[in-house]
């Protein structure tokens, strides 16, 4: 279909040239009266050359009596001077007879015709009409031409632009569209071949692979023979990529829901298998799927001499490389603490402090990790992540840090700091909650009012009332109201009693429904 | 011999459970989902369940009462990758199961505690 | 004279419908590839994302479902059984009664063990009244809250839902989607991704649940529609969210985002003043919107989409609820961009003003206009026997089979990303619509639009000041008058 199209478009092409006209002439073109005289018919004016009507029996001029427009009495055109000659005699019964004139000067017919010979042999002047040309004789006529281009950059199909445009659009539509399906076609059969592969490979993996694990200890794991490893898992097999693949995925997947023995023997036969050569080399690759994926067997198989490697990629520019080399690292390293994280320049996404945080949690009971350094990182994501991570992990020892810290930043992290000592409830520091409720940020004044609810003292309560007196919005007052009322409910009581308006009276039933609460 | 049913959609998982409770000597009936795992127990004489409690199709709570109701004698075990302080793993215990197996586990440790409550 | 008229209109007609398709067919050919790039991207990110992890995270933000129901009774305690059961740790449903005139809220109020309460209803946004807000004695139920209110139409509704709402994103829905248990994480991440951009919003892809098994909130089994008019429409949604929506994303080009299954931040919605419920086109005004406000502010922001299959709904198989389909999503569409008209080829409003707009008012609002006079043009070009019909003619086919080219692509992608319609029966079905779809289902919809567009004239919704003024800027909506709004 391709090359049909092509054909058309070759088609196409030429029939939108026009070839220019070609002029050309004979050389014994004017070898006889007749042709000359038609030729002088058709020719019209040549220069030099003029005619005028005598009286064929007197030999006077007839002269420009006759013809008001010939100033000189004298024509110009041939076919005129027929045609006057003509109705001379059919009005007038006058002979008249045509006078050849070279150059104002009376000639004789011969005369006449060598002279125009000579001009269209010197190419002098152009014929007019193309009617008289020998078709038959292209050649030679092509040869007779003077030279002009014949294609002068005006196809015709630029001229006709709704051609151009078809054209144009149909072989664009048809590069594309047959390259398109060719990569689709191509691109599923292979897919489906490799579906197909995985799907009998599968199969191939997991009965040797839960044979092995059970029925072998992990010391006589680490000493398999070739011929015993090659036994369950084929030789020419463990050299296909996919293969690999497939196993690198099962034993992968099983780690993560083993535990015990159980892992180590999985990591025993990841390396007999020397599965980890191949990860590693996977973390050198331009792909950044393919380090990713060097990085999460890394990081599942605790294959810790790569941590060096692994490291490289902390700073990557890409988020995916950088989030799961930040987790391996932490991880795998058995001494390291958090500075690493604490200089890193690109912001922290929630994605990265969920995953970061599930391994922290895990980690921090049993290494140092020094949380308080990140909060001296130049990164702000990275300071708001070290706030959160004292309250996750219940750091309560940190608190009084936070608390020195808070005087000098934003309003922002202020927020967050609240949040975690509002979740600790440790009833101190109630200074930094109580500064904050005089602040301008509506943000940070609803946050320190709902900390204040949990922790604050005798101080708050006396702030809480001042803001309601200045009317606050209707989601503050809210906060506010029910801060009171655990601070305080006599104060609580008293408010509402004395402050009756619908929109308190609707906080008020709100705060006191049953159903309400814990929502 | 005893047959246990083994609801759980990870392949791996179920086949290596197989694998070990096959070397122990019991049958096993495996199913992927919870709408097979509820034919299963109405169709089957059963000794033990074996049970995830987050499954396609139905909540693992939803077969657990099932279970329950209909074959009150058969004793279940719960195997889950939440913590035993999520909600849903409470509501198991509420509801009277035999035994909860975190994940990750040690499928000898599973084989362990199936043999000792298919004694008792 | 006038023939001379005549004719130069005819030439110019000409060139314009001929520079239309050329740009139709280049257009479609990027987004194929454009959609194709982002595709491998979104399936490659996936293969690393542990979605199990933001079940449980404490960083991982709260969602809040909004559902309006309106005359639901059938269905309702089933789908809202299957939004509670749905794997998330912070959420909450919102179901919102709208008015409704059937038993929907007693229902609820039965299946649930609902008890009304003295919620403080503040309306940010301003509402049909309220009437109660229910919640259940029966702690196992407690991430319910269920709205009764008088009706005031699916955007109205939403707003209520929004005053009540407390979670960081707000997930509108139809209460008759089908969601699945993982809906919820993975709409979220993308909200999660982003470093340095505020997502404003994401769209989910959504599929078609006609003649599916339908088993506690999956579907399971996929099956293509028993009629041509379903079918056509597995493939319109294949075109829609798996090419264009993901095209569009690519360069965060994204002007809408389904009614049927969108996620919002919900401070930014109050802060643009919620849904605008004048519009039959809620759901793209909103999305406008809300980018508009982004660019006036000049902070940077993304409008995300996931393709997963997540989401299914049953379309409609009757041509005259089609026809109003229809009919309402082009006026939605031409309300839309009639009020944010301001945007148009506006250097301020980035990707948005300079090219999103111009192509939804050229190729989706005026598509069906356009494709009607094409039509004419041709037949007056062979009535008055021009040469060119003949090219017309030619460019026809071309754009068939450009549509043919452009539907197989959409179904490729299906097979190749998620591969949800196993059977080869099923497939072939399929090929055969794509086939029949240009020439006997196109016409309908083109017709169809075309009764949107003239109602619009005609002014049907009967409140065409609004829209004739538009909005000058994006939080104009905020101060719309609220009687001039509920009236």
């Amino acid at each position: 279909m391709k090359g049909k199209s092509a054909l058309i478009l070759v088609f196409l092409l030429f029939s939108m040239i026009k070839t220019s006209e070609v002029f050309g002439q004979e050389k014994s073109f004017l070898s006889d009266s007749t042709s000359f005289v038609d030729f002088l018919i058709k020719q019209g004016e040549i220069p030099g050359l003029e005619f005028n009507l005598i009286n064929a029996e007197t030999g006077i001029a007839l002269d420009s009596l006759l013809d008001p427009n010939s100033r000189f009495g004298l024509f110009s055109e041939y076919a005129k001077v027929l045609t006057i000659k003509d109705s001379l005699f059919q009005s007038d019964s006058v002979h008249a007879e045509v006078q050849f004139l070279i150059y104002k000067e009376a000639n004789t017919f011969p005369a006449s015709q060598e002279y125009v010979s000579n001009l269209l042999r010197n190419n002098d002047i152009e014929i007019k009409t193309q009617d008289t040309l020998n078709s038959k004789d292209l050649i030679s006529l092509a040869y007779r031409e003077q030279y002009t281009p014949s294609i002068t950059g005006t196809y015709a199909y630029f001229g006709d632009f709704k051609i151009f445009a078809v054209t144009v659009i149909m072989s664009l539509f048809f590069v594309f569209a047959f390259s398109m399906i060719l990569f689709m076609i191509i691109f599923k059969a292979k897919r489906n071949r490799r579906e197909v592969l995985l799907a009998s490979y599968d199969e191939q993996v997991v009965g040797p692979l839960s044979e092995i694990l059970f029925d072998r200890s992990l010391e006589e794991l680490e000493s398999l023979s070739d011929d015993e490893l090659h036994q369950n898992f084929p030789e020419k097999h463990l050299k296909k990529q996919l293969y690999k693949q497939v196993l690198v995925e099962r034993i992968l997947a099983l780690n993560k829901k083993m535990k015990g023995d159980f892992k180590l023997k999985l990591k025993a036969l990841y390396k007999r298998l020397k599965l980890d050569k191949a990860t590693i080399e996977k973390l050198h690759s331009s792909k950044w799927d393919t380090v990713v994926t060097g990085l999460v067997e890394v990081n599942e198989m605790d294959l810790s001499e790569a941590l060096k490697e692994v490291k490289k990629h902390v700073n990557s520019p890409n988020f995916h490389i950088r989030s799961q080399a930040v987790a391996t690292v932490l991880n795998l390293s058995e001494h390291i603490d958090l500075s690493f994280l604490r200089d890193q320049a690109f912001p922290l996404s929630r994605w990265q402090q969920m995953n970061y945080l599930r391994i922290i949690k895990y980690l921090h009971s049993n290494r140092e990790l020094n949380i308080e350094n990140l909060f001296d990182s130049k990164n702000q994501s990275i300071r708001l992540f070290g706030y959160k991570l004292v309250r996750v992990i219940g750091r309560v020892d940190l608190l009084a840090h936070l608390d020195t810290k808070f005087v000098s930043v934003t309003d922002e992290e202020k927020i967050e700091i609240i949040k975690t000592f509002e979740y600790l409830a440790v009833p101190s520091h109630q200074e930094l909650i109580n500064s904050s409720l005089k602040s301008d940020n509506n943000q940070l004044v609803s946050m320190a009012a709902r900390a204040a609810g949990v922790i604050g003292d005798k101080n708050s309560a006396k702030l809480i009332l001042e803001i309601l007196e200045s009317e606050p919005g209707f989601r503050l007052k809210m906060i506010l109201l029910k801060s009171l009322q655990g601070l305080d409910a006599e104060l609580y009581s008293q408010f509402v009693a004395e402050h009756i308006s619908q929109e308190n009276q609707a906080i008020n039933s709100h705060l006191s429904d049953p159903i309400l609460q814990d929502v | 011999m005893k047959k246990i049913l083994i609801i759980e959609d990870d392949l791996l998982i179920s086949s290596l459970v197989q694998f070990r409770l096959k070397k122990d000597g019991y049958e096993t009936v495996l199913v992927k989902d919870g709408n097979a795992g509820i034919s299963a127990i109405d169709t089957e004489t059963l000794d033990l369940i074996i049970t995830d409690v987050m499954i396609p199709f139905k909540n693992g709570i939803e077969i657990i009462h099932h279970a329950i109701k209909t074959k009150p004698n058969t004793p279940i075990i719960v195997l889950s990758s939440l913590g035993e302080e999520e909600k849903i793993v409470l509501e198991a215990f509420n509801l009277g199961v035999a035994d909860f197996i975190p994940k990750p586990f040690n499928p000898n440790e599973l084989a362990i505690r199936v043999k000792r409550i298919l004694k008792s | 004279m006038y023939s001379f008229l005549f004719y130069l209109i005819l030439e110019i007609c000409g060139v314009i419908f001929f520079l239309l398709s050329f740009s139709v067919i280049v257009l479609y050919l990027l987004i194929m590839i454009l959609s194709a790039l982002e595709m491998r991207d979104h399936r490659r990110k996936n293969r690393f994302a542990d979605y199990q992890d933001i079940i449980t995270s404490p960083i991982a933000p709260g969602v809040s479902i909004l559902a309006p129901a309106y005359n639901e009774g059938e269905n309702i305690v089933q789908n809202v059984k299957s939004l509670l059961s749905l794997h998330y740790g912070k959420f909450e449903v919102i179901i919102i009664n709208d008015g409704s005139k059937d038993d929907t809220l007693s229902k609820l109020i039965g299946a649930f063990e609902l008890e009304i309460t003295d919620f403080a209803y503040f309306e940010e946004i301003d509402t049909a009244t309220v009437r109660g807000i229910y919640k259940s004695k029966n702690r196992s139920f407690n991430r319910l809250v269920v709205i009764d209110k008088e009706n005031g139409g699916k955007a109205d509704a939403l707003n209520a839902g929004i005053n009540v709402s407390s979670k960081e994103i707000l997930a509108c829905i139809d209460v008759d989607c089908i969601l699945s248990h993982e809906s919820l994480t993975r709409m979220v991440r993308p909200f999660m991704e982003e470093t340095n951009r505020k997502v404003i919003a994401v769209g989910g892809a959504i599929g078609i649940a006609n003649n599916c098994d339908v088993q506690d909130g999956t579907v399971t089994n996929y099956r293509v529609p028993t009629t041509l008019l379903g079918r056509f429409q597995v493939i319109e949604y294949c075109r829609a969210f798996l090419m264009g929506r993901m095209a569009w994303t690519r360069v965060n080009g994204l002007m809408l985002i389904s009614g049927a299954f969108g996620f919002f931040n919900r401070e930014l919605v109050v802060e643009v003043g919620g849904y605008f419920p004048k519009t039959v086109g809620e759901d793209m005004e909103l999305v406008v919107r809300m980018r508009r406000y982004m660019e006036e502010r000049k902070i940077p922001y993304k409008v995300g989409f996931v393709p997963d299959p997540l989401c299914w709904t049953e379309v409609p198989e009757k041509e005259e609820i089609l026809s109003r389909q229809r009919n309402r999503w082009i006026r939605g569409t031409i309300e839309t961009l009639q009020l944010h008209r301001v945007t148009r080829l506006n250097p301020n409003y980035g990707i948005m003003g300079m090219i999103s707009y111009p192509y939804w008012n050229i190729y989706e609002k005026m598509a069906p206009v356009l494709e009607l006079l094409g039509v004419l043009y041709t037949l007056v070009l062979i009535i008055i026997g021009d040469f060119s019909a003949f090219y017309f003619i030619a460019l026809f086919i071309v754009l068939y089979l450009l549509s043919i080219l452009v539907s197989s692509f959409s179904i490729l992608y299906e097979q190749v990303s998620y591969n949800n319609y196993k059977d080869k029966k099923d497939l072939n079905k399929l090929l055969l619509t794509i086939f029949l779809e240009p020439m006997f289902i196109h016409p309908k919809i083109v017709y169809w639009g075309l009764g949107g567009h003239w109602d619009f004239i005609k002014g049907k919704g009967g409140w065409g000041q609004m829209i004739r003024t538009g909005f000058k800027k994006s939080d104009d909506k905020k101060n719309i008058e609220p009687t001039t709004l509920n009236s």
